[in-house]
């Protein structure tokens, strides 16, 4: 299987090889990453092809150095806004629902007024949080909110009971709660 | 702000972090495979470059543990691959030419930076440098289609049998020791040789091994496939210093000089066939030995391991029925679903299980109206490793494998196959020209060609080892010569391919 710069370098070139070569070796990590989301092979397998497409319109001028990461953020992306394009008229359903309704109780709105954020500074915060998280917490943390495992799994993937890993996570989000406080986020 | 931010937001996170739970995610085998059907008797195929070994030897000195072993390393030291000469070793003392190895720069390990923001810095330096250096994977794609033929030719002559055994050789391996057998020999011996390999000269022959040994070459820790070739030379005998030189240089041989047909020499040559090959293949090197008619021993080993990117979660795995030419057998199944490509071909459905930053082992399940030898003697096969997955007749499903845990082992006597393909004349005492390995090479023929290869897979991963050696005698002297269920329930056919597409193994599994 071609090395990541490899594939990179194929894209530069404008090599039509470049998307086979992706779907290649990250076909499958990136339709489990949308079908987590969307919970329908169809549309998974549609915002793979997307990312592809996406992919070959950022590089170049890009030449990201973890490309999984890289793809994987994109599928992400894709995939998160094809569930709220297809959830807007019905709400409901899905890990999404549920992990937003636990993002909900470290993000309280203000007043009833909600204000507009600059998510690439809510990203820098984020960023620190997690910095500051032990590496068990912080990949437990990533694996729920940003892959979207269900408890479940991520339970019999740390060799714990549920409960301690609902209570690990609900002290992560009561720290980041804390954070953006002390940041001027708008609090409940 | 609404909490859709927050979820937004968590997309552009640092990409170490999403890396690194993605791999923290592996490592741990959270991804279930669930149970699918069983099948008797398939073909895998290891393709790629080399064999993928854990690290053992000079990685694990420079970096970690290996992670997940299959089958035990001997706890002989001595025994673990690797090209090193160790100084307390039997055969050190026989040393006159010592090989040099690439040096691998340490796999990442994201657990060993997990606690501090800082650390995260220190991973993508140390990803960054390792991914550099793979990038020599890359160095045998241009010779890659022009081992077509050659694995079409051995697998032929190798794995289609009558006989109702398991079987399994190693192209690569085998493609290096005839490599090394071509720079001793001239003329029509030497012609022979090249056509099989499917090259022009034997520039060419350098070039493409080259790149084999480099691009296959990796022992990083995580994933490490040891390649290793050595000389053994009778002494008082004078060698070509040119082809000793190239050998040394090219094919990274070890030359090691003894009085051949001494127990100390044998059990040097032992010693260092068992350490290339991690002690999976002792009981094939004991019955080898080196010959007081014996001017040199030509050896080639591979030795290689590797995790699964998704592994088997344990507790999937149980007993079920195997299908074997002789009746039903109850073996261990693993089990995992998982969402991915099914490929037909002419005869057969294929399926393609990743190797953690190495090559795949694709698993070639014969319709129920072919057996393995149809599927090993088509061509399709063979095509669908060449299209890497880029195939017309495929489809995306979730599949539902259960694939019995193997160990399978295979001896071969080259020499009748190595024959059926157009390689005669260096069998041949009158016709054989080593013209290239010494002066007064009147007389001298390969009298001994045998290969043997082992591979088993497990819930971690594939491990695997193989050794070709060939001896040369003085004439005078003779040897005796939508969902789918994927269920490897009947014998099947394996392949599994090194990093860079070369097909490293490849067998037939009668009965796990």
């Amino acid at each position: 299987m071609m090395e990541d710069s490899q594939i990179i370098e194929l894209y530069w070139q404008r090599s039509e090889h470049a998307i086979s070569e992706t779907e290649q070796k990250y076909g499958n990590y990136c339709r489990s990453i949308s079908y987590r989301i969307l919970k329908d092979r169809q549309d998974a397998e549609e915002c793979v092809n997307d990312t592809w497409l996406r992919a070959w319109e950022h590089m170049p001028p890009q030449r990201p150095v973890l490309f999984s990461a890289f793809l994987a953020k994109i599928t992400r992306n894709l995939s998160l806004s094809r569930y709220e394009k297809q959830n807007a008229a019905k709400r409901g359903g899905g890990e999404v629902t549920v992990v937003l309704e636990e993002l909900e109780e470290c993000v309280p709105a203000c007043g009833g007024v909600e204000q507009s954020v600059d998510l690439k500074h809510l990203t820098a915060l984020l960023d620190r949080f997690l910095g500051q998280l032990s590496g068990e917490n912080r990949r437990l943390f990533v694996l729920r909110y940003w892959y979207l495992y269900p408890v479940k799994e991520l339970a019999a993937h740390c060799g714990m009971g549920q409960s301690k890993v609902k209570m690990r996570l609900m002290r992560m989000r009561d720290e980041l709660k804390e954070l953006l406080e002390r940041e001027g986020y708008p609090v409940s | 702000m609404k909490k859709e931010d927050l979820l937004h937001a968590m997309n552009d996170i640092d990409s170490s972090y999403v890396q690194d739970a993605q791999k923290a995610d592996r490592k741990t085998g959270r991804r279930k495979f669930l149970p699918a059907g069983i099948a008797a008797a398939c073909l895998c195929l290891v393709v790629g470059a080399g064999l993928l070994v854990y690290g053992t030897g000079r990685a694990d000195r420079q970096n970690r543990e290996p992670a997940a072993p299959t089958l035990p390393l001997s706890k002989d030291p001595q025994k673990n691959p690797g090209g090193d000469l160790q100084a307390d070793s039997a055969y050190a003392d026989y040393a006159i030419v010592q090989a040099s190895y690439p040096e691998c720069a340490p796999y990442p390990d994201a657990e060993k930076f997990g606690d501090a923001s800082q650390g995260a810095d220190d991973y993508k330096t140390m990803w960054a440098n390792w991914s550099k250096q793979r990038e020599r994977i890359g160095q045998s794609e241009a010779y890659r289609d022009g081992l077509y033929p050659y694995y079409g030719a051995t697998m032929k002559e190798f794995l289609v049998s009558d006989e109702k055994v398991n079987r399994t050789y190693s192209p690569l391996n085998l493609y290096m020791a005839l490599s090394m057998l071509a720079e001793m020999t001239k003329g029509n011996s030497r012609a022979q040789i090249l056509e099989l390999l499917g090259v022009p000269d034997i520039a060419a022959v350098r070039e493409r091994a080259s790149a084999l040994w480099i691009a296959n070459y990796s022992d990083d820790g995580m994933v490490s496939s040891i390649l290793a070739n050595s000389l053994w030379l009778r002494q008082g005998d004078e060698f070509n210093p040119g082809t000793m030189q190239t050998l040394a240089d090219t094919y990274h041989a070890s030359s090691f000089c003894g009085e051949m047909g001494s127990e100390e020499f044998t059990q040097a040559f032992r010693a260092w066939m068992n350490a290339q090959t991690g002690g999976l293949l002792e009981e094939q090197v004991e019955g080898l030995s080196l010959e007081p008619e014996m001017v040199l021993a030509l050896v080639s080993t591979i030795y290689y391991r590797a995790q699964w990117q998704d592994i088997f979660l344990e507790e999937n795995t149980r007993e079920d029925i195997f299908h074997t030419a002789d009746g039903d057998i109850t073996c261990d199944f693993m089990h995992q679903e998982k969402y991915g490509v099914c490929y037909q071909g002419e005869n057969f459905s294929a399926i393609r299980l990743s190797l953690e930053h190495s090559g795949d082992m694709w698993l070639f399940l014969p319709d129920e109206t072919a057996d393995v030898n149809d599927v090993a003697a088509g061509d399709d096969l063979l095509k669908l490793l060449r299209s890497g997955g880029d195939w017309e007749n495929r489809v995306s499903a979730t599949i539902n494998l259960a694939m019995p845990k193997f160990d399978v082992v295979s001896e071969i006597n080259l020499i009748d196959g190595l024959k059926a393909m157009g390689v005669t004349d260096v069998f041949d005492e009158y016709a054989a020209d080593f013209g290239s390995l010494k002066e007064d090479a009147d007389g001298l023929y390969v009298s001994e060609a045998k290969h043997a290869a082992r591979v088993s897979v497990d819930e971690k991963g594939c491990t695997a080892a193989a050794y070709t050696m060939m001896a040369i005698n003085e004439s005078g002297y003779f040897e005796p010569p939508e969902e789918i269920d994927f269920v490897l329930d009947r014998p099947f056919l394996f392949a599994l391919t090194g990093a860079d597409g070369t097909l490293l193994f490849t067998g037939v599994v009668e009965e796990p």
